[in-house]
């Protein structure tokens, strides 16, 4: 079937023109009286000898799509799955493919540090939705001005609260074979970590121009991933440091239980490495022998996670990320205690969480050099650092923060917003005549109606 | 457009018909479809049958259970307790009950569904649309691509993939389930009046036309007050025991 023309009329939709063809589809630029945005039509292609999971991924799309909220996926327009001429109408993002990034000198580690974080936000926020992605790669990912990612082309989604129509093809993997994480290979199709390893994969295409495991085409070629170690970054990029192959080499374990607990940890540890510990995965520089991988690749194991009986949205929220706002200058020890406490039950009751500590300096202006400032703010972290270790949780669990702000409550909320933080919590208000003020009545009520997340408001028993 | 909301199963349970019915007005329904088995079980079959009556009058529609026939039949082939509570509800039954009932069809088609207490294979024979035999029978036998049926008492959906074989779906309450009429689709809904998946809320679902999509809901009522008449009006004591516990 050919392209349609310009000024053909779909329902209320006239096309301008073809904007993308790809294997399935074609995307068409569309206009419509009663939309201002710019408009992007799908039409699967329906041509004799075309594949029916074209059509099976349109219907996969036609029914992820609309469920989907938030700044990492086009906004759902219209759609008419069951027309003579079927289609889906979405939001046109303004921005361009990552694709359009790959170059052989790769991205600087500032730019793969940003663009690594957000890719890791907006998967998690389909996470959140019970939305595996399964197709991330840098093809599928629209880096706009704002430096935001938002995730296109659902086709091989999965949805835990609707019907997966790939739920059973039997010998068929499902997904882009160079960025398909081991367990997919293997048919495991609820797993979100998956996704994570697709990150590993297309970081490692934006710091190298290469594909970690090449464009492997039978099933043999598929399944070294589950063996075989990728050539080290390091050894393509000496400039790069170890905590960022260490990164990188966590999301492309072969085993899911291996790789972040989510894909907000993967961020956090992106826009904060020193909660890194390097181990051999970090530190190698040269791609394995012959003899090594044929050792290896004798006989490979075909392991393969336990798949998680949980939707994806529970696996996220059992492994948070959990942020103590603390005034390190409290003495009440009873104000102390029970912070102490609920941080560490909080944390008990997750043993995959990670824990920010924020501590909060309020300023008359920002970023104003004040005498005594720097000072002061390395005090603050000496003293944030005390309070973490008196916690006995492991370092890589762990960070502090201090920040300076005139408008504590907004920089907690901008901080959970821009970190996918679970719940925060923090003491609540002494009575008024307390020097406590660094977390001031306002600042507490201002949290509980507008951060992003739950706060848990601790207050000693008395 | 129309939004159907599909009650099945109610068994003479008139608590969960109203909290359902006041659940689907809420849902911004237009029309209602009742697909079988109005009384057996439970308390309330005269006021069920009046009140579906009324709904049958302004063009609502309304299809035939096994329950619904053993009133006129004589119950047969029934459980013990199912048995007991027919021959306490034909004594209760007044001549344009009986009549109505008799009126009553198998089947009702309405593109793209077909509606049916049981399967669209044989409704007559009362077989349940929970095999894979069953279901690939109802896909044969419908010239519609969605078949929703009751007779169950538990919600599930059925879809053939692309090999035809028949896939199974357990769904969440309130999640709209687009349904492509590409493929064929079988669900049971559900009972409304006697849920048996250890919840006692009530079961139904609502089909929008406009975007194919299914929705299966879960209802709480006051199942306290429906036990009650159950113990009072002379039913199987075992009936009230189940509807507590939803099996």
């Amino acid at each position: 079937m050919d392209a349609l023309l310009p000024g053909t009329h779909i329902d209320q939709f006239i096309i301008k023109g073809l904007f993308y063809s790809e294997g399935a589809a074609r995307l068409y630029d569309v206009e419509s009286k009663e939309s201002a945005l710019p408009l992007l039509m799908k039409i699967p292609k329906m041509d004799p000898g075309q594949s029916v999971f074209g059509l099976v991924s349109f219907e996969m799309e036609c029914a992820i799509l609309p469920v989907l909220k938030g700044p990492h996926v086009p906004r759902f327009v219209s759609a008419n799955p069951l027309g003579i001429k079927p289609y889906v109408v979405m939001e046109k993002v303004k921005g361009i493919p990552l694709i359009k990034k790959v170059r052989p000198q790769g991205l600087t580690l500032s730019e793969m540090q940003e663009i690594g974080a957000a890719i890791a936000n907006a998967v998690h926020s389909l996470h959140r939705q019970d939305t595996i992605h399964l197709d991330i790669k840098p093809d599928n990912l629209i880096l706009t001005e704002s430096n935001n990612i938002v995730c296109v082309d659902f086709g091989f989604a999965h949805h835990s609260l609707l019907p997966d129509l790939f739920s059973d093809n039997p010998g068929q993997a499902i997904g882009s074979t160079p960025y398909m994480a081991p367990e997919q290979i293997e048919q495991v199709r609820t797993d979100p970590r998956s996704d994570q390893f697709a990150i590993g994969v297309t970081l490692y295409q934006l710091a190298t121009g290469v594909l970690p495991f090449g464009v492997p085409v039978t099933i043999k070629e598929l399944r070294q991933r589950h063996w075989r170690h990728p050539i080290p970054l390091r050894h393509l990029r000496p400039d790069l440091p170890e905590w960022f192959q260490e990164i990188i080499f966590t999301c492309l374990e072969p085993l899911a239980e291996k790789r972040f607990p989510s894909t907000a940890h993967l961020a956090r540890a992106l826009v904060d490495p020193s909660v890194i510990s390097i181990t051999e995965r970090g530190q190698r520089t040269r791609p394995d022998s012959l003899l090594q991988r044929l050792i290896r690749g004798f006989r490979p194991t075909i392991a393969v996670s336990k798949v998680p009986h949980f939707t994806p949205s529970e696996q996220v929220s059992n492994v948070p990320l959990i942020t103590v706002v603390i005034d390190v200058e409290e003495t009440h020890p009873e104000r102390i205690k029970a912070l102490r406490y609920a941080v560490l039950r909080a944390m008990e009751r997750h043993p995959d969480s990670h824990l920010s500590a924020l501590n909060i300096i309020e300023v008359a202006l920002e970023g104003a050099q004040q005498n005594g400032a720097s000072e002061r703010h390395h005090k603050h972290r000496i003293l944030l650092e005390h309070w973490l270790r008196e916690l006995h949780v492991p370092k890589e669990r762990c960070s502090a923060h201090v920040i300076e702000t005139t408008d504590s409550a907004q920089k907690i909320i901008d901080f959970a917003k821009h970190n996918y933080v679970d719940v925060i919590i923090l003491l609540a208000n002494q009575d008024s005549n307390s020097s406590f003020l660094r977390v001031n009545r306002s600042t507490v009520t201002q949290l509980v109606e507008e951060a992003p997340c739950s706060v848990h408001v601790v207050r000693p028993a008395v | 457009m129309t939004r159907i909301a599909l009650f099945s199963d109610i068994h003479a349970n008139l608590e969960a018909f109203q909290a359902c019915e006041e659940h689907a007005l809420h849902e911004k329904v237009d029309q209602f479809a009742f697909l079988g088995d109005h009384v057996g079980y439970g308390p309330d079959p005269e006021r069920i049958l009046d009140r579906l009556m009324q709904y049958q009058d302004k063009g609502h529609i309304v299809l035939l259970g096994n329950h619904d026939e053993a009133c006129l039949t004589g119950p047969q082939m029934m459980s013990h307790h199912a048995k007991d509570a027919i021959l306490w509800t034909i004594p209760r039954l007044q001549p344009e009950h009986f009549s109505f009932i008799s009126s009553l069809p198998y089947t009702h088609e309405m593109a793209p569904l077909l509606l049916t207490h049981a399967t669209a294979h044989e409704p007559e024979r009362w077989h349940y649309l929970n095999t894979e035999e069953e279901i690939a029978l109802s896909f044969k036998a419908s010239t519609q691509p969605i078949t929703l049926a009751g007779h169950v008492h538990h919600q599930m959906l059925y879809y053939a993939d692309q090999q035809q074989t028949i896939q199974s779906f357990q769904p969440t309450p309130g999640q709209a389930i687009p349904l492509s009429t590409r493929r064929r689709w079988a669900a049971t809904i559900g009972s409304l009046g006697q849920p048996r998946d250890n919840n006692n809320a009530s079961q139904y679902a609502i089909f929008d036309d406009v975007s194919n999509t299914l929705t299966f809901f879960r209802v709480p009522y006051d199942v306290e007050r429906t036990i009650y008449k159950i113990y009072h009006r002379g039913l199987p004591p075992a009936l009230a025991e189940r509807l507590i516990k939803g099996q």
